[in-house]
């Protein structure tokens, strides 16, 4: 036997341990098996391996310290827990989004409107000495829609009252958002927020603001039950005790 | 396994007793599996548990096949979170397997000195399995502690046979390198089989 020179033995490591459970295809078994027979390298590696898989195969299986049977059966999956992972991201992506989304309209203010953003509930009037001083950043601004559409949100308010009402005269986003977060159980706000939404849009260029309020109040809502279903999955998880 | 396939039907029909008669079979199994991969005797126990529980939770979606694989499958995992979780919290991390001649079954050929002595290699060669990557570790204990074939160690690992071969090997390799380091417990110097 002498040590062979000049040939890779790289490409037959791989295929020793391989060889060891005689699981090569045929034709590389062979090849291996030629090499073998001329290469003493190779054939210290596979006695390596041999020698590794024999420890192994002697390692006994312990004894189970205990029983590990159910006493009772542990709560079953809801259909929603296999969701559990996808929830938790959408839950953060749409906690992101919501804070992109106010962040933007925020920065979209601030640097426009000035004072009248900081006491943007007051009145109504200095929203509309914003739009003639600052028409372009006026579109983002929505005292006007409340204005033009207080008919459709008179008959709103006749439905599910506050919540509708209270979304079309509040001007800081952000508190619409907290709003829309406490209301969701109140009622139907889907209904009423097209039904809002809709009619005032084409009426006037200062409505363009009205899809990003809906967007973040849409968002606010999303997070709320995506986070509320995420702890419920949370407990439901900890249910299901097994036998000590 | 006609007997298994009825366990596993009843157990997807919530039957607890039918599921146990699934875990008293395949318990050894799993608990060998994580004291492996964990390294831990009380954090394999843990992993077996928890491995139990997700199985009858998740039992209403096996769709047939080979039931043992699938639960292996759900002991990795539990393994693979566990270990993750001590990683992430040193303070929880799992006491390592220490050489507990008690613990390791003697055989009525071998003297107590053999006994002894078997009970070192095993910590020696766990010591050598928790320093592998956790894909090689699960691949040697699988394939080579618990004597799967190549094909159900890929179905437990959720990958192919190839994948499988070169984790082996890579595995093996290690293992080979890192048992260098102690001769004296090699196989020759043992003589289990007298
Ligand atoms: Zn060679």
């Amino acid at each position: 036997m002498k040590l062979t020179k000049g040939i890779s033995h790289a490409r037959w490591q791989e295929d020793l341990s391989a060889y060891v459970d005689g699981r090569l295809a045929s034709g590389r078994q062979q090849a291996l098996g030629a090499h073998l027979s001329e290469c003493l390298l190779c054939q210290r590696e596979l006695a390596g391996l041999r020698e590794v898989v024999a420890l192994l195969r002697r390692v006994p299986q312990a004894p189970v310290p205990r029983s590990f049977t159910l006493s009772q059966a542990p709560a079953r999956r809801p259909w929603w827990l296999g969701a559990m992972l996808p929830l938790r991201y959408a839950t953060a992506v749409a906690a992101v989004l919501l804070v992109a989304v106010i962040t933007g309209d925020l920065v979209i203010r601030s640097t426009g409107t000035g004072a009248s953003t900081l006491a943007p509930a007051a009145s109504p009037s200095p929203a509309a000495a914003v739009v003639q001083d600052a028409p372009e950043k006026a579109k983002g601004d929505d005292n006007a829609p409340d204005a033009l559409g207080a008919t459709d949100s008179a008959e709103a308010v006749s439905g599910p009252a506050g919540f509708v009402a209270d979304l079309t005269a509040v001007n800081d986003d952000a508190t619409a958002s907290s709003l829309a977060v406490g209301t969701p159980a109140a009622g139907p706000p889907g209904t009423s927020l097209t039904r809002e939404a809709a009619p005032s849009l084409p009426e006037t260029p200062a409505a363009a603001r009205g899809p990003l309020r809906w967007v973040e109040a849409g968002l606010a809502v999303a997070v709320t039950l995506l986070a509320a279903a995420t702890l419920a999955q949370a407990i439901a998880r900890r249910r299901g005790t097994p036998r000590g | 396994m006609d007997l298994e396939v009825g366990l596993v039907q009843r157990s997807q029909k919530g039957d607890v007793d039918a599921f146990n008669q699934l875990v008293e079979l395949y318990q050894g199994h799993v608990y060998n599996l994580a004291l492996r991969m964990l390294g831990s005797e009380s954090g394999a126990a843990d992993a077996a548990q928890e491995t139990f529980i997700s199985a009858f939770r998740a039992i209403g979606g096996f769709r047939g096949g080979n039931f043992r694989s699938w639960l292996l499958r759900i002991a990795a995992n539990a393994c693979k979170d566990m270990l993750r979780a001590a990683r992430a919290r040193p303070t929880l991390s799992l006491e390592a397997l220490e050489p507990d001649p008690e613990a390791t079954p003697r055989s009525h050929a071998e003297s107590p000195e053999e006994h002894a002595l078997r009970a070192e290699l095993i910590a020696q060669i766990q010591q050598g399995l928790d320093a592998l990557p956790q894909d090689q570790r699960l691949a040697l204990a699988l394939v080579d502690i618990q004597g799967f074939s190549y094909e159900d160690a890929a179905g437990v690992m959720g990958t192919s046979v190839g994948t499988v071969k070169s984790r082996l090997s890579r595995g093996r390799a290690r293992m080979r390198d890192y048992l260098r380091n102690y001769p004296e417990l090699l196989p020759g110097q043992l003589r289990l089989d007298t």
